[in-house]
């Protein structure tokens, strides 16, 4: 009777414990969703506790990051980015430390701290791939801070303070010597790509933004808010030259082409708007919408939460769809004529298939 | 229907308590907590009550007896007990039947503070979806983590200077007020021996420890939740006049211990 009590009592306390941990992410589910980069032959993965390197003939695994067992407290969502002489993979973890692989063994070859001693270090997550130039790299963080390295992870210049948390990866024209950085703190900033001061920071965009910018050859730059709104800005001033209400918050970036910008959002509902923010015609899809749509020279891809992957010409006139397992939130990648799917939740990290829908292979997580 | 009845309401709650408060979190998490906790308070109470008549009963010089009598007969001796309970006007569920419903509320209000602080991509999305139309969003989100030195987002550490490493104070504050609680709310027991005392005992040991380590692995806000629910039931169990502050010293009690031993020697030399 006495054990029988005490038993009791410990098995209600275990189960306190377990429910306590798992509504506050100490769950299996995955905190965030999977982030690719698909380079030539090989496709890297970031999917919760590891980073893949994937054979994209076949779908067979080349290496994993870490090699064994998954390290507790280390994990992985934001897309790797390759540096330009393609002999480092950068990824960022949940774990706040910032690494650089080789992409050829999956083998640490530096990290950002490099011990927990060093006076410069990120305080949160890499929630957003870091923007990979010949200047550097640069990681935004959740800390609100966005890092400057060089490319052996030494400081380049103090890192770029915002106050709230930089979700989205940094982008450069190539022209303006600057960075373009999305906030949650509603709002865009230009920085000196070379010294990190700021050039200008734009007026309130009234909700957070979690979306890196896109551009055009005409100075725009393209973000949507958590305030339901598209806008568009002078890349050279910050200052706002039209806004576009959607129906939700905007999640995805929203990529340019021919005049055209084509992004979805929270609702499900698709637009494609003329650059100069007039609508040319919208969808609507069976879920939620955050990946960056994928175009091609004559289609457009996106996903959804509910699993569909919806294929379409530049008019919105559609294709195909289909279905896989899981949720697809990340955008869908393209090598060649071969689409990259990286569903959340599902069966396989990694679907590839052709761009009629068929699929041609699987990767699965490895036991 | 878990996430529509009991997190989504207390959820935009939260977030509409945030926005009158000048959007700080700390304070939008203890003030909603004192408010839960007010919300609550007749079952507190309730629970308070019934326990002491429990306590009552099982210091009873009859159900002492009946023990006795039916030592080798168990089901006697529940028969018995139900008798009595019900002679006494005691029902037997009154003390758990309040925690019983106070559960989902606890767990309800730990949910909500989780996907409040959204941290992560998924955390956020989750979010975007619980929130009520009438409350606006776009101003809130996201929402301010920082709490005097803390990220409430993240497990708390506090770094003083000179000291290389930080130093987990509300866990500290989590584990003292757990401990406090429990020893000041625990009635006098008739009976130290009887199994019902020894899981009291015990569970008071393990709940600080158990608290502490999910205040020290998991989000910081979580922890003020803990540390400020913890010093509300103090308070409350204090305006009810039920806190026992002597059990938090314990040369008292082994005096007292003492001086009822000698009178029961005495009792038996008589």
């Amino acid at each position: 009777m006495k054990i029988s009590r005490f038993l009791l009592l410990g098995f209600l306390l275990i189960i306190t414990a377990s429910f306590l941990s798992g509504c506050t992410g100490g769950s299996s589910l995955p905190s965030g969703w999977p982030g690719l980069l698909v380079d030539q032959n090989t496709g890297y993965l970031a999917d919760n506790a590891f980073v893949y390197a994937v054979n994209l003939e076949n779908g067979s695994l080349k290496w994993k990051y870490p090699a064994d067992k998954a390290d507790k407290g280390k994990s992985f969502f934001a897309a790797p980015v390759l540096t330009e002489d393609g002999k480092q993979l950068i990824v960022g973890g949940y774990d706040r430390v910032l690494y650089s692989l080789d992409p050829n063994t999956g083998g640490v070859l530096w990290t950002f701290p490099r011990t927990d001693k060093d006076p410069v270090k990120a305080a949160d997550r890499y929630i957003a791939s870091p923007l990979v130039t010949s200047q550097g790299i640069f990681a935004p963080n959740a800390d609100g801070f966005l890092y400057a390295l060089d490319l052996d992870g030494n400081q380049l210049w103090p890192p770029f303070q915002n106050p709230q948390p930089l979700w989205a990866q940094p982008v450069t024209d190539g022209q303006c010597k600057c960075l373009y950085v999305s906030s949650m703190d509603h709002h865009l900033y230009a920085v000196d790509e070379t010294t990190g001061k700021q050039i200008w920071q734009s007026q309130d965009l009234g909700a957070a933004v979690v979306a890196a910018p896109t551009y055009d050859d005409t100075g725009t730059l393209f973000v949507g808010t958590f305030g339901n709104e598209m806008l568009a800005l002078d890349s050279a001033t910050g200052e706002i030259k039209w806004r576009f209400s959607t129906t939700d918050w905007v999640w995805s970036s929203a990529p340019q082409e021919n005049e055209a910008i084509y992004f979805g959002d929270l609702n499900g509902a698709f637009f494609a708007l003329t650059t100069s923010g007039i609508p040319k015609w919208n969808k609507q899809a069976d879920g939620v919408i955050t990946g960056t749509p994928l175009l091609t020279k004559d289609q457009l891809f996106f996903g959804t939460e509910n699993g569909s992957i919806y294929a379409m010409d530049h008019e919105g006139n559609p294709a195909w769809n289909t279905t896989v397992s899981g949720k697809v939130y990340s955008p869908i990648l393209a090598s060649g004529d071969t689409l990259y799917v990286t569903p959340s939740e599902g069966d396989a990290l990694l679907i590839a298939m052709t761009t009629a829908g068929s699929i041609k292979w699987s990767f699965v997580a490895p036991k | 229907m878990w996430n529509t009845l009991i997190i989504q309401p207390m959820l935009n709650l939260l977030l509409w308590i945030y926005d009158l408060l000048f959007n700080n979190l700390g304070l939008a998490i203890i003030f909603f907590t004192i408010l839960i906790r007010l919300v609550t308070y007749p079952l507190t109470a309730s629970q308070m009550k019934s326990s002491q008549k429990m306590q009552e009963f099982q210091g009873s010089k009859e159900w002492k007896d009946i023990q006795k009598k039916y030592k080798d007969d168990k089901e006697k001796l529940a028969q018995e007990q139900m008798k009595l309970y019900k002679e006494m006007g005691i029902n037997p569920m009154a003390s758990c039947l309040p925690t019983i419903i106070q559960l989902p509320i606890l767990f309800g209000l730990y949910g909500a503070l989780n996907i409040a602080m959204a941290s992560t991509p998924h955390q956020l999305l989750g979010l975007s979806k619980l929130i009520y139309p009438f409350i606006d969003a776009t101003t809130l989100i996201p929402l301010n983590n920082q709490f005097l030195w803390m990220n409430l987002s993240q497990p708390e550490r506090l770094y003083l200077f000179g000291l290389g490493i930080g130093i987990p104070s509300l866990t500290i504050l989590v584990v003292i007020t757990t401990w406090l609680q429990s020893k000041v709310m625990m009635p006098p027991t008739a009976n130290p021996g009887d199994q019902s005392a020894q899981m009291t005992k015990m569970m008071n040991l393990y709940m600080p420890f158990m608290m502490g380590f999910i205040a020290f692995s998991l989000a910081s806000g979580l922890a003020l939740y803990f540390v400020t629910s913890n010093v509300v039931g103090i308070a409350q169990y204090a305006a009810m006049g039920k806190v026992n502050w002597k059990n938090l010293l314990p040369s008292f009690k082994i005096n007292k211990e003492k001086t009822n031993k000698e009178k029961t020697n005495k009792e038996k030399t008589k």
